[in-house]
């Protein structure tokens, strides 16, 4: 009896990612250049800014909120990067930077900041409407994904951006050790946030207004000024993210990162962090961009249709919301 | 109110237990009756607090979860509703992979 108690119990945490994992399987043995050194650094360099994304995400999501405006914050960080780094002898420069003067190599770097600084204002109006107005989350976000997508239109004028300075391209192409520096920016990075989740006030301060907002504000615990901070910080990764995305991509437009949130969203409840709050781990949010990733370049290498396969990452979706419900019963 | 009667038949009681002298009956009758009163006083509370905190409960419970705990889903529904999602995903992949070929 108990045996089967466990079975059940480990296909109820791990359920999905055995059912991807045999997929994964699958492909691999149909298509052997799946499990190619080329494909999986491909599919590392993929996961790497998605992960940063998922990990801004994931602290909102632990306090039982949400922030639907991470992927247009990533359009717009992208957008501002491009259009402060591209060459300057390039025809198609953009009409505002136009006469900018080609900065040496620590331009990349103030650029990277001036991107981070403006999502941070935006996590910040996200995390004052959301602790002071006490406006649902998921409204609050769902107002400011629009209110970034207008800017970023304003901005660019929907015109797309390309002619990047090769330094600038270098942060997505270069490699330090034989491993590309998108690895190592996100390895960093996450081991930054396990370091605040796990180790800082901050950290124990996000699970217990997941867990109890109400017992964690009588046991002394500022709740607006945390959840600020978990909003500012995820629209710095955010930023943090596009810029690494402009890089790689060599090129942008206003729909750079449309829908990303909610695959960031999708990979932390697949990763473990739920939707109820109080619960997630960052080696969570990194299994779950992983097993993400490997679920769409599988279906690629299988050929399977692009309608069906958003089909198939929707139920994904439904299927880690409906364990967590499940979980949540179990509980109650 | 029913206490009350009780009190009364019992006092009444005592009148004929007392006038046959058995004054030690009427006193443990008594005394039953304080502890049955104090065992009900305590349950009462005990009653009203279990009540507060279920309001309290609801109250703290997010939208969300308001929204879960309303919808009277057992374990064994969720369970089918899983496995069925499982084998949707599979016919999927499945019709993807005739269909792309």
């Amino acid at each position: 009896m108990t045996k089967k108690m466990d079975w059940k119990q480990f296909l109820i945490n791990y359920g999905i990612i055995c059912v991807l994992g045999i997929l994964v399987l699958y492909t691999g043995i149909m298509r052997p250049k799946f499990f190619t050194l080329r494909n999986l650094q491909s599919i590392a360099l993929n996961v790497a800014p998605r992960f940063i994304i998922a990990v801004g995400v994931s602290g909102c999501l632990i306090t039982k909120g949400t922030d639907l405006s991470a992927g247009r914050a990533v359009g717009l960080a992208a957008c501002v990067a491009g259009t402060l780094l591209q060459k300057a002898d390039y025809s198609g420069r953009f009409e505002l930077t136009k006469n900018l003067p080609a900065y040496g190599i620590w331009w990349v770097l103030v650029v990277l900041l001036i991107s981070m600084a403006i999502c941070a204002i935006f996590g910040l109006i996200n995390g004052i409407v959301i602790s002071y107005l006490n406006v649902p989350a998921f409204i609050g976000t769902l107002g400011m994904q629009l209110m970034v997508y207008g800017i970023c239109l304003v901005y660019t004028d929907a015109t797309p951006i390309g002619g990047y300075r090769d330094d600038y391209t270098y942060v997505a192409t270069g490699r330090f050790l034989g491993i590309p520096f998108l690895f190592w920016i996100a390895l960093i990075v996450g081991l930054i946030m396990w370091f605040l989740y796990n180790m800082t006030p901050h950290g124990k301060y996000m699970y217990a207004i997941g867990g109890n907002e109400q017992a964690a504000e009588v046991s002394g615990v500022n709740v607006k000024k945390t959840k600020i901070i978990i909003y500012v910080m995820a629209g710095v990764l955010y930023a943090l993210a596009g810029f690494l995305l402009g890089a790689k991509a060599g090129g942008t437009s206003v729909n750079m990162g449309q829908g990303y949130e909610l695959e960031a969203i999708a990979a932390c409840t697949i990763g473990g962090v739920s939707v109820n709050g109080g619960v997630g781990r960052v080696s969570g949010v990194l299994i779950g961009v992983l097993v993400f990733e490997l679920l769409k370049s599988a279906m690629q290498f299988l050929g399977i249709e692009t309608n069906y396969q958003y089909i198939v990452q929707g139920i994904v979706i439904i299927v880690s919301i409906a364990l967590d419900i499940r979980k949540y019963i179990a509980k109650k | 109110m029913a206490c009350q009667n009780e009190k009364e038949r019992m006092a009444s009681e005592n009148r004929i237990t007392a006038s046959e002298g058995g004054r030690i009956t009427s006193e443990s009758i008594e005394m039953s009756l304080k502890e049955l009163e104090e065992k009900n006083r305590k349950l009462a509370e005990e009653n009203e607090q279990l009540r507060r905190k279920y309001e309290e409960y609801q109250r703290i419970l997010m939208p969300r979860e308001r929204l879960y705990d309303r919808f009277d889903v057992s374990l064994k529904t969720m369970d089918r509703i899983i496995v069925a999602l499982f084998i949707l995903l599979g016919i999927m992949l499945v019709l993807g992979m005739i269909a792309s070929h």
